[in-house]
């Protein structure tokens, strides 16, 4: 009996060593100061990579994603960043954030730690809001700064001094997780409530024809909303004027500023009351609902599903109607500049009437100038598939790749209440799937 | 005292120079600590460190400070962190800060098996580690009172109850606080609207005014009717900004304003008007004779005069949003964390110093453990004396107080006073040793 438990534990003990000698991440990643950003460095536990991944997002913290450690463990070297302008909104100038990704680039390929030599490869991973950032990167990098000093653009990158984008080496590839069309798309022009009129007291002159948390117009404070179409057409284009209010009354301040006739002589507050939280899509669940074409499905049970149309199964928020009412969550706080460098687009309707290009923080505008290899995942319990998609079909790169994950909610983790369920290996396919998306001989 | 003073001051450069020494680790390990973020710097090789200390400050980055590096190199493990509320001054609610202090003493307490922790506090961190010691050692009742403008939590996942004090606390140029700073920095010649968007100036106390004594290139030169003026006027201003945030957050509370939970609270000309900075007579010097770390690592015992250069430049700050009004706040975090009751900005005895929470000579008063108080000769806040009052405050029993020659308040040598920065190049080396010194004379058993 002795000696088949001990059998058993020595066999037992092997797996499981095995197991572990594969590849596992660190325990703990070192902490690195890539000048005003910062970082964090993964490397497998055991063997070597070729290939280093960088992640970063505007203004979260990213220096403990879970995918620094998941990507890590499936034995690639992770970068994993904080920007300059980490945790405030109200400081970022979206242009800057390229040199943080440039910082980390070159922290891998030239070895600046002396902790990952032998990296030949170096892919960006933008996830959510790390999607415009890393694809504006790209395609700066690819086509040059012309890209982003475009007389269209709000706001234009500098070429000069110490924020020039010069020069920036192209990273070679880019894995999209989630990713967002961009803060000034989605974080602000699909977020804004269009039935305020008057900017100093949202309270005053409400357009209650456009109110969205009025049962009168589908509201429904316990379920799924329903919009009729004559509603969502006027609130969509309602959300398009407020926010080109917006921009004209941000572009007078700026020259008052360049004037002298402002209180300020450099910047000023730019507050934005009932701005985020009146999405439409987070209380009707059929806008934005899925692909129009049939796309490829990762299931839960690990098989790739491409021969349907993919749906969300995302449950609706009506909570939203609480928050909208608040300062922190409901409204922004940022500056003239802040807010039209990251937070401003044009457009005439604010779900398939943006104009891309008006912003660098616009995904679907940046994909256009990129040709590495790209693969983008969307979540199939959150509300960026049809984005996704769109960026997907709009992006130059000859090898890419579209897919959504089954039943994942927007942080990775399962939806236990979504419908269709369940979702419980979602998270772990996912990440196998983009490591051996990444591994494809041949890709890099 | 003073010869085993110097004794131990050879000693340690001993140990700093000898044959074997401690090296810093070139790559700290990250640590997600709740909320708050860590790097933990061991040193990497010698002994297994006993003594750990926590570096942080209220919301700028010190994961990469000065003094990770320099204690590692020196034997000791230390922690450096950034709050819950990095790099945003808009959102600190000041009475979570020991939240995120106590997140580290635990770490290395019950993670780490250290035996002894020192809080290390430079610049605003010196009011942080204080907040978090007095509450510590005292129960939030420190922090609780109709007197505060704000009070901290004793129940529910913001309670500060139950703390584990640490064993000693070192200020490095440690101000007395952001709201005693805000209060001597506020415009007072500025007449703001009742909504804060409109200012009109009263020239009579424009500081930026030749008339009024302003030098564009030297050290301004002020009178003392307007300086008084000047500083009962800045209490005022703050006084009536306060009244301002309190009927707005009880506007909030009642249900009647616009949001339900906080507002803009931006201020013109909030901060870089301050005189200290300006013209250089005013609190120039310590108040009594105190000891100076020189250069060659001697000390002396003398009033010890600021070298920090004026500022005439913040006459353009003053003016900015950036700077000149901090960025922005809310209502919450003005008064939580830029706020404090006073009849004349100046003088200790007219400022209700416990009416806030982020006050050094405050909480200092309720601090019983080992103290040692270094200041920077030139300190670009002008900061020697500030430092000073908060070291005469301290009800430590085992206090101390050093002015740190040549050294600015980010401890290094001053790059712009009037003698070269070679003659301070030795402003971390001493200035750190001092602090081990203070370190391993108390602790070591």
């Amino acid at each position: 009996m002795k000696t088949k438990m001990f059998v058993f534990a020595m066999a037992l003990f092997t797996v499981i060593a095995l197991h572990i000698g594969q590849s596992f991440a660190q325990n703990f990643p070192t902490y690195h100061q890539l000048g005003p950003a910062k970082a964090t460095l993964w490397r497998p536990a055991s063997g070597t990579s070729n290939i280093g991944i960088v992640i970063m997002h505007r203004t979260s913290n990213f220096l403990n994603l879970a995918a620094c450690r998941e990507m890590s463990n499936r034995g690639f070297v992770v970068l994993c960043i904080n920007t300059r302008f980490d945790n405030n909104e109200s400081q970022v100038i979206f242009e800057q954030t390229a040199l943080d990704v440039k910082a980390g680039v070159l922290f891998l390929r030239q070895n600046q730690s002396g902790l990952t030599p032998g990296i030949t490869r170096v892919l960006l991973w933008g996830y959510s809001g790390g999607g415009p950032a890393m694809s504006f990167y790209q395609a700066v990098a690819e086509s040059g700064v012309g890209f982003c000093q475009d007389p269209h653009k709000l706001v234009k990158c500098d070429s000069t001094g110490s924020t020039s984008l010069v020069g920036l080496p192209p990273a070679d590839g880019i894995v999209f997780v989630d990713a967002h069309p961009g803060v000034a798309t989605i974080g602000t022009l699909r977020s804004l409530d269009p039935s305020i009129t008057n900017e100093n007291n949202p309270d005053k002159g409400v357009n209650k024809k456009l109110d969205p948390y009025d049962p009168k117009n589908g509201f429904n404070p316990n379920g799924v909303s329903t919009y009729s179409d004559k509603f969502k057409q006027a609130y969509f284009e309602g959300q398009s004027a407020r926010l080109n209010r917006l921009i004209d009354q941000a572009l007078q301040i700026q020259e008052a500023i360049a004037a002298g006739k402002y209180p300020y002589t450099d910047d000023g507050p730019f507050v934005i009351g009932r701005s985020t939280s009146a999405k439409l899509f987070t209380l009707d669940t059929s806008i934005l609902h899925s692909t129009v074409r049939p796309q490829a499905l990762l299931k839960n049970d690990g098989s790739i599903d491409n021969t349907h149309i993919v749906e969300s199964v995302r449950l609706p928020v009506p909570t939203n109607a609480e928050t909208n009412d608040t300062f922190d969550d409901g409204g922004k706080l940022l500056t003239v500049k802040s807010f039209l460098s990251t937070n401003a687009i044009f457009s005439t309707n604010s779900i398939d009437g943006i104009d891309y290009c008006s912003s660098n923080d616009s995904t679907p505008c940046n994909v256009q100038q990129i040709s590495v290899p790209i693969l983008f995942n969307a979540m199939g319990a959150y509300y960026f598939i049809r984005d996704n998609e769109i960026h997907y079909d709009l992006a130059k790169s000859q090898d890419k790749e579209f897919i959504v994950i089954a039943g994942l909610v927007h942080g990775i983790t399962p939806c236990n209440e979504c419908p269709g369920g369940p979702y419980n290996n979602s998270q772990k396919n996912f990440y196998d799937h983009v490591a051996s998306w990444i591994n494809k001989p041949g890709r890099f | 005292m003073k010869g085993l003073f110097s004794i131990l001051i050879i000693l340690a450069f001993t140990q700093v120079l000898g044959p074997t020494p401690s090296f810093g680790q070139s790559s700290p390990t990250f640590l997600q600590l709740g909320q708050a973020k860590g790097a933990l710097y061991k040193p990497d090789s010698g002994p297994a460190p006993r003594i750990g200390i926590i570096v942080m400050h209220r919301e700028a980055n010190y994961m990469n400070n000065i003094a990770c590096t320099e204690f590692s190199k020196r034997g000791f493990m230390v922690l450096c962190m950034n709050s819950r509320f990095e790099n945003n001054e808009s959102v600190v609610a000041w009475e979570l800060i020991p939240l995120d202090v106590a997140q580290g003493v635990n770490y290395l307490k019950n993670t780490q098996h250290l035996n002894r922790i020192i809080l290390y506090g430079n610049s605003g961190g010196g009011v942080t580690m204080s907040f978090y010691q007095a509450v510590a050692g005292n129960g939030p009742s420190v922090c609780q009172g109709s007197r505060k403008l704000v009070e901290c939590s004793s129940s529910g996942s913001n309670s500060l109850a139950g703390s584990t004090p640490a064993d000693g606390i070192i200020l490095s140029d440690g101000h007395p606080g952001n709201p005693i700073l805000r209060q001597r920095s506020i415009n007072p010649s500025l007449i703001r609207s009742q909504d804060l968007d409109r200012v009109r100036l009263n020239p009579k106390l424009n500081p930026f005014d030749p008339n009024n004594g302003y030098s564009t290139t030297a050290s301004s030169t002020y009178s003392d009717k307007f300086k008084q003026q000047y500083f009962v006027e800045q209490a005022e201003q703050m006084n009536r900004l306060i009244d301002l945030a309190s009927d707005r957050l009880q506007q909030i509370n009642d249900g009647k304003d616009i949001y339900t939970d906080d507002a803009p609270f931006d201020i013109p000309g909030f901060d870089n008007a301050r005189l200290l900075s300006l013209d250089l007579t005013v609190r120039h010097t310590t108040v009594q004779p105190e000891k100076l770390l020189k250069n060659d690592g001697t000390i002396v015992t003398q009033i010890i005069e600021s070298i920090a250069p004026p500022r005439p430049e913040l006459a353009q700050l003053n003016s900015t949003f950036s700077q000149g009004a901090r960025g922005g706040l809310t209502v919450r975090s003005f008064l939580s964390s830029n706020a404090i009751r006073a009849t004349n900005s100046m003088d200790e005895n007219q400022i209700d110093l416990c009416s806030s929470n982020n006050s050094m000579p405050c909480m200092l008063q309720q601090v019983k453990a080992p103290l040692l108080a270094a200041a920077n000769q030139a300190s670009f806040q002008n900061l020697i004396q500030e430092v000073e009052i908060n070291y005469l405050y301290s009800n430590s029993k085992d206090k101390d107080f050093i002015v740190v020659e040549g050294a600015t308040t980010g401890v290094t040598p001053c790059t712009n006073c009037a003698l070269p920065a070679s003659a301070y190049s030795n402003v971390t080396l001493c200035c750190i040793i001092e602090e081990i010194l203070g370190i391993n004379d108390r602790f070591s058993q």
